[in-house]
Parts: C-alpha cells; structure tokens; sequence
C-alpha cells in the first residue's frame, strides 16, 4: 500500500483542523441531566426503523418517542462497535512503512474515534444502562496487504456515509433533545474530516490495487462489499430494540420492518452516497441484499 | 417458542433466501460457509435470529466457524439438549 503516496499537505491540514478544533469528551457535554424525560425525541421520527410502516400508525406518541430512546441507544451502540474495529484497523497502520504524514494525521483520527466512544457510551450507560450487543464475527482469512488495506478503508467509508447521513440529520433537528443533538453534532463535525481522509485514501488504494485486477476479482471485491453494506443495515433492525420497546414477537417485528418498502427506499436513499463513490472507482455495489 | 423441527425450516428458509441463485435445495449436510452459501458477515443476523429462538443471548467470543458448518451442525450446536463436546 502507498500511504506514503498520498498528498502530504492535504493530510497536514487535516492535523491542523484536528489540533485547532480539538474537544474533551469529557468536558464537552458539561451537565449531563440526572434523568432524561420520556416525552423527548432522541432520534429523529423520520429516521425510525418503524418509520412509514404500519407498525407506526399502530403505536401511540409515547411509544415512538420510548422507541427514539432506544434506537438512539442502538445507533451509539453500533457506533462503538464500529469505532472498536475502526480504531484497531488505524492503530494496525500506525507508522507504516514509513507514512509518517499519514500517520500523524491517524493519531488524530484514531484518538476522535475513541472521544466519540466516550459520548456514545456515556449516554447509553446513564439512560439505558447498557450497550446493545455486538454480534460481529471475524472469520480471518489470509489476504494480500493490499486488498486488507483497500477493504478496510472500503468498509470505513460505507459504515461512516451511513452514520454521518443520521449524524447531520439529527445535529440540525430541534424536536430532538439537546444531548442527543450535541452527541449527533460532536460526532458530524469530526466524521466529515475521516470521511474526506477515507475518500483520498480510497482513491489512492483503488489506482494501486483495484484498477490492476480483473473485472472478475472486481466483481468478487463489488459482492462482498454488497454484503457488507447489507450487514451494516441489519445492526440498524435490531430485535432487542424491539423487544425492549414492548414487542412480544419482536424477531418478527424486525424481519417485517427489513422487508417493507418504504424501509427499503430508506436504505436505499440513505446508501446512495457510498454506492455512488464506490462506483466512482469501478465497483458496482448490488441492490439485492438490501 | 418454536419447536426444533420449525427452527430447522426457518433457518433453510433464511439460507435459501442468502443465496437465491442456488439451484438445488439446502440439505441439512450442504456446506454454507466452505461453499460461499452464506459469508461471515452474514453470520451477524444469523446468531441474532439464532439468540431470538433459544432465548438467550449467544457468547460470540465462544464461536468459532465450525459451530456454523452446515444446518445440521447449527442445531446440534445451538438447540441441543446433550453438553457440547469438547472442542
């Protein structure tokens, strides 16, 4: 892989950006309420998984906002999970055959990772008392330094082009309580920098290593990243969201609320962004599994 | 709760629907993840629906890619009442 490759003053101004906007997690939400109230948003309506679905007309106000609770403690959640692996995946790349411009952006990018874990942890213990489960498995399988290096950054991209479109969603929607709009704000303000670093470094590992493999290894790369892309999804339809918001079947709730179309257009819409930049570099992402 | 004979059937059912371009139908013995039927990161929603059916949660530190071999293997493995053998 060529980190070393990539423009060295775009990466020292993102470092710059890092170092001059730096915020304690610790100290940037300064009162955290005691308790929260029930009747508050937390997520966005629109952006409920039961959301244009008949499972919404059947549950009244309170309800959804119990509901906005709990998939809001679902979305910081998957959000840490993420950020574990993420930050592994960076501090795997740290000082990297010598990609000391790369790397002294990483240590900025790898240390905002686990700020954001700080916020995202820090609401669910207070008002859930829990995280939802984790229940990734990693099957390693041995590959070429290059296709990690590509598949991560890949992955990087579709997980944060997800959770950046709810982040400045929520960040800018009033409805919503001020914790959760600065916990979503926090979080777009520093992700919009990894994205703009994951989009170079994709561009730069697509000329290296993508354009030089056949159009049935591409192929291959474009159905596992499809895969992913589906699996990503799925973490957002979580049963025991469901079954904590009262579901007595809530397997069933979650397999009706994947299949329905207007939750399709959602997934749809919401992924097009990282549709469209993976087939800026030649991978056509398949629909099928969403 | 359902019974082993209908978790069987919904768990074909799921595999079947991984992979639709498959010609034949799943046996309790096919191969899934030697033979690229399901990938890894399918397994996600499968111990989610896996949990969901037992009732309990699944430790995934624990797992390891045999547990998920074949359909077979996954009801041996997750709805039996005999101890596990060790690995």
């Amino acid at each position: 892989m060529r980190m070393d490759s990539i423009d060295s003053a775009f990466v020292d101004k993102l470092s710059a950006i890092s170092l001059r906007t730096a915020r304690d997690p610790h100290t940037h939400i300064q009162n955290w309420p005691a308790q929260i109230p029930a009747d508050a948003w937390y997520t966005s309506p629109e952006l409920l998984s039961m959301y244009g679905t008949p499972y919404w007309a059947q549950i009244d106000e309170a309800a959804r906002k119990r509901l906005s609770l709990l998939e809001a403690c679902n979305f910081y959640s998957l959000n840490i999970h993420g950020e574990k692996a993420l930050m592994g995946g960076l501090a795997a790349r740290l000082y990297d055959r010598g990609n000391h411009p790369v790397t002294k952006y990483l240590h900025h990018f790898l240390a905002e990772e686990n700020k954001h874990s700080v916020l995202f942890g820090e609401f669910c213990m207070r008002y859930l008392g829990k995280l939802y489960p984790d229940r990734k498995i990693s099957l390693h399988r041995s590959m070429e330094r290059a296709e990690a290096d590509f598949l991560f950054f890949a992955k990087v991209l579709i997980f944060e082009e997800i959770a950046d479109h709810y982040n400045l969603h929520m960040a800018h929607d009033e409805r919503l309580h001020p914790v959760a709009r600065q916990i979503n704000e926090n979080h777009h303000f520093e992700e919009s920098r990894h994205l703009a670093f994951g989009r170079r470094m994709l561009a730069q590992l697509s000329a290296d290593y993508v354009a030089r493999l056949s159009k049935e290894r591409q192929r291959e790369l474009s159905q596992y990243l499809s895969t992913y892309l589906a699996a990503t999804w799925h973490e957002y339809y979580q049963f025991d969201v469901y079954r904590d918001a009262g579901f007595a079947e809530p397997m069933e709730v979650a397999a009706a609320l994947w299949d329905h179309p207007a939750q399709r257009e959602h997934r749809a819409t919401v992924s097009r962004k990282c549709v469209c930049e993976l087939a800026q570099i030649g991978l056509t992402l398949e629909a099928s599994e969403l | 709760m359902k019974s082993p004979e209908e978790i069987e059937t919904s768990l074909r059912m799921w595999v079947q629907r991984k992979a639709p371009g498959l010609q034949t139908e799943v046996q309790p013995t096919t191969p899934l993840l030697a033979s690229g039927i399901i990938k890894s990161l399918h397994l996600a929603e499968l111990i989610m629906m896996l949990e969901m059916w037992r009732g309990e949660p699944i430790d995934v530190q624990s797992l390891i890619p045999g547990d998920f071999q074949d359909i077979e293997t996954i009801m041996r493995r997750f709805f039996s009442t005999q101890p596990r053998e060790s690995q």
